[in-house]
């Protein structure tokens, strides 16, 4: 008797919430906040009267993906760092596509060769460093393990995966041993025990807690433009675009794929060529201040006046690789125990 | 006959036999929580035990275990500590400092570290104040305590978590101890003397219990420690998981967690063992309190206004603030009333499924023979004891299983994406409390009610349900609270499972935290705090 009332209500649930069967739709399984991606999907819809539906996590997706297998409602997975993309690659839930407007538009080295995954813009992880007591203009991401930061540096997280993606790529640049010893004396700078996000670096520099730390590029275009609260930390800081001793600046990319099983092909493709027209491109740019990968796409001025950024060459593939021995050391070296410890 | 001597029955004078809904609650309760439990291990046998899971493991297990004794030392202490004065003294503002004493348990770990840090940091409240005062302008200026600590986590999930031993040991003092306590009044027995001699032992049990479920919680945490810079287990399975790559690894640290809980599980157990005197059923006369004048009266005032200040009125206050700058800039946003309603539709289903599960599993324990169903109740924390994102993770081929099956059936019905995913996570995971609260129901009615009503040919659905059952739901209408207020809280599998554009409040919050201002999610913050007072309220006022 229970039972039955429990299984009747959870049909109910099912057929109450069982997306409406139409053509002119996609779904959309994001790892990008709403916030960030909600003015670019309603600019969509409403060009091209496609309707757009969402689930919005933060981890985890590729595995539903994976265990819907052909029932999945997934026709875009949109992501806000490479290796997601990656993963979803490798766990056989996307599906190659060829589209000229996209190999076109997009550099080579920011999609994956076989078309299973998409870059739509780029972000890079660089120094915020306080404008009163910070007089350097410029700074390799080795100068970070300069003594002359002890007790002046703060980060987030270094198992978060910016920081991750970051100390991966300088695994790939200086070897396993140099790179120890280039995380070992970041760790030795800290001023206090990583924690909160990359605001919270701006948020510590702007207090006098510290005095430069590693953060994306775009945080200080949300800073500067959509928190009163948060205005005056983008405004104590300054970026200073590091590079790698024999390389670049390090980016990560946000993009999507399109999945194996889309329900909704067509217009999963039609989505993606959208995102990289000029005037998503440009929405990139102004609402989420990030670096378009269409050319010819200025940046947001606010990020804009950081000066020239560099990417780096080295390929996704073998900073990925360097992932784990990346987590490795910042276990071995005890990054996340904070100074002192 | 007394209670013990019931228990010796032997088993042939148990009926044997019938009771389908019995049998059926005990196995889908197996059925449950041994399915992902399977895949979990299937999982974390997939690949052999990589050195960096154990180094993580090690690495983790230092603060995890720090934190998990403050929490559970603390939140005890509190706990026990304010129910004692509340049960035992009147004083100004009790009636009402009783009731909000179970306020905090409204309040989300993840959001409570936020709002902590907030008002602590350099741009909260406090530290603009005292440079106000002192001229000083730079944060390294000055010494303030840092939330962002060891130290500072036990202190804000212990500020939120010590109602569950709040509330049990408080209804053990008015209920099962009173009589022994108003024995040693008129002995002359008072104050401290009183506390620790009889007040202590007796709620012993309730306070473990209570630690328990604070423990457990704060061990599946991750919003709360990520933003306060604690290496904690959670954090550890997720770098494995994603930075290595190596899923297998972190179903192989979860598996370690689980081990950890089976462990506080049997200690509790023992320790619960060793107080067996505080189950009596006898009907006991109402405590007397005692009225408290003076510097008395304000320190007990104090006493017990601390905890709901710090873990309810402050934040609450935040958030009113936060909230009505939100709505002064954007408005209410326009989904705020589904949202609502997913919210409260889906806390409410799982109060419902997971008391009935409950109780039934509680009732077969007690009346059917059998190792296997008198086990049952014991696997339930089970879903406490794996943390969110990997429960969740190995509960999805259990779907994929579930919808092959109905399409063979031919019903064009799909569990995964589907609200009814969200509710069976939520049953794996909280049908420890439903059990654990219809248990505790049913360990007030004499095993002598059985007996008389076998012998007056009563088979076991009778006994079950026409006896048993009316007289535990009081008790089982508590877990149902509980599990409400804390399905309104969860985030990884509501997060994870939900169908595509449905919000609940704590997903919403969740999505303005990860996008870096949580305050821009202070209308449903406060939403969900102030929901939650609903069924804390009638907690609170249960005898």
């Amino acid at each position: 008797m229970r039972l039955t009332f429990a299984s009747q209500a959870a049909c109910a649930a099912l057929l109450y919430f069982a997306p409406a069967a139409s053509a002119q739709e996609v779904n959309v399984y994001t790892y990008r906040e709403p916030a960030l991606i909600k003015p670019l999907l309603d600019a969509f819809t409403a060009e091209t009267g496609i309707k757009v539906s969402t689930i919005f996590a933060k981890e985890g997706l590729e595995e539903r993906i994976a265990a819907e297998g052909t029932r999945s409602p997934a026709d875009v997975f949109m992501t806000a760092d490479v290796a997601s993309l990656v993963r979803a690659t490798d766990l056989g839930v996307t599906r190659p596509v060829t589209s000229e407007t996209l190999t076109k538009t997009i550099p080579a080295a920011y999609r994956d060769a076989n078309g299973n995954w998409f870059g739509l813009t780029y972000r890079a992880r660089v120094a915020y460093v306080s404008k009163d007591r910070v007089k350097d203009t410029a700074l390799t991401y080795e100068d970070l393990a300069d003594p002359k930061w002890k007790g002046r540096f703060c980060t987030r997280s270094g198992k978060h995966v910016y920081n991750n993606m970051l100390f991966a790529a300088g695994i790939v640049h200086m070897g396993e041993a140099k790179a120890e010893a280039w995380i070992k004396g970041m760790k030795a700078n800290l001023v206090r025990k990583p924690s909160g996000g990359d605001r919270e670096v701006a948020k510590d520099i702007a207090s006098g807690a510290c005095d430069i730390g590693l953060a994306n590029t775009y945080y200080i275009g949300h800073m500067m433009h959509d928190s009163a609260e948060q205005k005056p930390w983008a405004e104590a800081v300054r970026v200073v675009i590091p590079k790698f001793r024999d390389g670049g600046t390090h980016v990560n990319l946000s993009g999507l794929a399109i999945m194996k099983h889309a329900p909704h092909a067509d217009n999963a493709l039609k989505l993606a060529e959208w995102l990289v027209s000029e005037k998503a491109q440009t929405l990139y740019s102004k609402v989420n201040f990030e670096f378009p990968v269409r050319a010819g796409v200025p940046v947001d001025p606010s990020i804009a006046s950081f000066g020239t950024l560099t990417p780096d060459t080295l390929s996704f593939d073998a900073i990925l690789k360097a992932r784990s021995t990346a987590a490795d050391i910042v276990d071995r070296i005890g990054y996340d125990g904070g100074p002192g410890s | 006959m007394t209670d013990a001597a019931a228990l010796r029955l032997p088993a042939a004078s148990r009926p044997a036999t019938g009771s389908f809904p019995l049998r059926a609650a005990s196995a889908v309760l197996y059925l449950l929580l041994l399915l992902p439990l399977a895949g979990l291990t299937a999982l974390a046998f997939t690949d052999k035990l990589e050195s960096h899971v154990l180094s993580s493991l090690r690495l983790a297990s230092t603060e995890t275990l720090i934190l998990l004794a403050g929490v559970g030392f603390l939140s005890a202490a509190v706990g026990l500590g304010a129910a004692w004065l509340v049960a035992m003294y009147r004083f100004p503002g009790r009636d009402l400092l009783a009731v909000l004493l179970v306020a905090p348990l409204a309040l989300p770990t993840y959001l409570a570290a936020y709002v902590a840090v907030e008002l602590t940091d350099y741009y909260g409240p406090l530290q603009g104040a005292l440079r106000w005062a002192t001229g000083y302008t730079l944060r390294r200026d000055y010494w303030f305590p840092e939330v962002r600590t060891l130290p500072g986590a036990i202190l804000i999930l212990s500020l939120v978590l010590y109602p569950y031993a709040y509330l049990g040991a408080r209804i053990m003092f008015e209920r099962q101890g009173s009589t022994m306590i108003q024995a040693a009044r008129l002995q002359g027995t008072t104050g401290l003397r009183l506390f620790f001699r009889i007040g202590l032992p007796l709620a012993r049990p309730a306070a473990i219990g209570g630690a328990v479920f604070a423990l457990l919680e704060t061990l599946n945490d991750i919003g709360a420690v990520e933003h306060l810079g604690i290496q904690s287990l959670s954090l550890a399975i997720r770098s494995v998981w994603l930075n290595r790559g190596n899923l297998p690894g972190a179903a192989q640290i979860s598996l370690a967690c689980l081990i950890m809980v089976v462990v506080i599980l049997l200690a509790e157990h023992a320790l619960r063992r060793q107080a067996g005197f505080a189950g009596s059923s006898r009907a006991t006369a109402p405590l007397t309190p005692a009225r408290l004048t003076g510097a008395r009266a304000l320190a007990a005032s104090l006493a017990c206004l601390m905890p709901v200040f710090l873990g309810f009125l402050l934040p609450a206050g935040f958030l009113a603030i936060e909230a009505h700058r939100v709505l002064l800039r954007t408005g209410l946003s326009a989904d705020i009333g589904r949202t609502l309603a997913n919210s409260l539709m889906l806390s409410a289903a799982a109060a419902a499924l997971v008391s009935v599960l409950g109780i039934t599993v509680a009732l077969a324990a007690r009346i059917l023979p059998g190792r296997l169903t008198a086990f049952a109740p014991r696997i339930g924390a089970i879903g406490y004891a794996v943390p969110g994102t990997v429960l969740v993770i190995a509960l999805l081929p259990v779907f994929t299983v579930i919808d092959n099956a109905l399409e063979r059936a031919g019903l064009s019905l799909a569990i995964s994406g589907s609200l009814a995913a969200v509710l069976m996570a939520y049953l794996v995971r909280f049908s420890g409390m439903g059990i654990a609260q219809a248990e505790s129901g049913l360990a007030r009615l004499s095993r002598n009610i059985d007996h008389a009503a076998r012998t007056l040919g009563a088979h076991a659905d009778r006994l079950a349900f026409s006896v048993l059952a009316p007289n535990i739901l009081p008790a089982a209408g508590l877990g149902a609270l509980l599990v409400f207020v804390d399905a309104m809280k969860e985030l990884p599998a509501t997060l994870l499972l939900r169908p595509l554009n449905t919000e609940t409040l704590a997903t919403s919050l969740y999505a303005h935290a990860s996008a870096g201002s949580f305050e821009d999610g202070a209308v449903e913050a406060l939403l969900l705090l102030l929901i939650g007072l609903i069924p804390v309220s009638i907690l609170a006022r249960a005898r």
